[in-house]
């Protein structure tokens, strides 16, 4: 965390709207992006990042400086969408009950690395399994959803990672690959829960 | 497919290597080494799939807000109140405003004689009455003292005179006819003091039931902001 973040987020704690304005500036384009990850809508997801910013101006003062200001973000944006997710899911379903039930079984790992198809109910069970990365993620040590949060959802390069976390390169790639295994592994747990 | 050569066994470094095989981070010896792997092991090339699907879904860098999110939530932020801690606390600092506010009220309320003005007067005309009966008294006593000490002047008519002063004075057990009234009278002041006392406690209790009246609105109205 750099100088200025660290000054930004003291003086948004302290309720300076500008202070604020500043920095969630910052962390827009990740908030959406999160958004429309999870429910898949660009309408949907305009909506659930609005909430998610607003849940972050006022939930800030809860920000402890333990962990990075984007993680902290990050894991506040992934929390919200999911909520709004199963909202949209619950109400999706009731709709759907009129004419059909949904199951619950989210199917195989195969249908989340292949496209399902196009019916209403194999898309619900592919953002059924979509979600679940996300909450997977959620799920890892701080320090291997880090790293991972920073190579594969802010695209930063081996070497600013390095810089950032002020670790050599070779720990970057390991601690990387070792965080990417763990969270292949709670996925698939997840998955076998699932299916019960 | 687990044997074969050293770059085909399928071991903890290899998984490594497959886990991280789309980033920037591997040699060329190393990705041939990947590459040449997953054509034998099927566990390997499933568990490759799997990467790319999950890197797939986490990359967000090719996403941008629209220009309006921004001003959107800016305009829905001003409609909030700067939430410091204060701002936190301020549903029961508003609380204890409000009750430390008609408290005061109320006691300045009481300590003004215009609220109990009615039983005031009403004890006031008995304690003017009540002087006016123990000046007469005081008086008698004064003529009863002075006669006395007339009495001593002369030793030798004391008997005669102290006879004539015992059929004079009255008789011992029988209420005099200035006392009965004073019962009277203050029996009336303990009255009107009972009303007063039970004036102050109905007031008390309408602060009270106001306060916390008071306190549950400004609460309620302080939560929803």
């Amino acid at each position: 965390m750099d100088a200025i973040e660290e000054k930004l987020i003291k003086k948004a704690q302290k309720g300076t709207r500008k202070a604020f304005e500043k920095l969630i500036l910052q962390h827009e384009d990740h908030i959406y992006a999160i958004a429309l990850k999870v429910l898949k809508n660009e309408a949907d997801a305009y909506d659930a990042a609005q909430e998610i910013c607003l849940k972050i101006y006022q939930k800030i003062d809860q920000f402890k400086f333990e962990s990075a200001f984007s993680t902290w973000v990050h894991r506040l944006a992934v929390n919200t969408a999911i909520d709004e997710y199963r909202k949209l899911k619950r109400k999706l379903q009731k709709e759907y009950s009129y004419d059909q039930p949904i199951t619950e079984d989210g199917g195989t790992m195969k249908d989340f690395i292949q496209d399902t198809g196009d019916t209403p109910e194999s898309n619900l069970v592919r953002q059924e399994q979509i979600q679940m990365v996300w909450e997977a993620l959620e799920k890892l040590k701080d320090e291997q959803k880090n790293i991972i949060i920073m190579k594969d959802l802010q695209g930063q390069s081996y070497q600013e990672i390095s810089e950032s976390l002020q670790i050599n390169m070779g720990t970057v790639k390991s601690r990387l690959a070792r965080s990417r295994i763990a969270l292949k592994n709670v996925l698939q747990d997840m998955w076998e829960q699932s299916n019960v | 497919m687990k044997g074969g050569t050293d770059m085909t066994v399928c071991n903890e470094n290899i998984k490594e290597l497959v886990a991280i095989y789309s980033t920037e981070g591997l040699t060329a010896t190393e990705q041939n080494s990947v590459e040449e792997h997953i054509k034998e092991c099927e566990e390997c090339r499933y568990e490759f799939d799997i990467y790319q699907s999950i890197e797939q879904e986490l990359d967000l860098t090719k996403y941008k807000a629209p220009d309006s999110l921004h001003t959107d939530v800016m305009k829905r932020l001003s409609k909030y109140k700067n939430l410091t801690k204060y701002t936190q606390y301020q549903p029961y600092l508003s609380i204890a405003a409000a009750i430390v506010f008609v408290v005061f009220l109320g006691f300045v309320g009481l300590m003004n004689p215009n609220i109990l003005k009615n039983s005031s007067d009403e004890a006031m005309m008995v304690q003017d009455e009540m002087a006016v009966q123990d000046q007469i008294t005081e008086e008698a006593n004064n003529e009863e003292a002075a006669t006395a000490e007339s009495y001593d002047t002369s030793i030798t008519t004391f008997d005669a005179e102290m006879e004539e002063a015992l059929e004079d004075a009255p008789s011992e057990g029988a209420p005099s006819e200035d006392v009965a009234p004073r019962m009277a009278m203050e029996a009336q002041t303990k009255e009107l003091d009972k009303q007063e006392s039970d004036h102050r406690r109905e007031i008390i209790i309408g602060l009270i039931v106001l306060s916390v009246f008071s306190g549950i609105l400004i609460y309620r109205r302080a939560k929803k902001r």
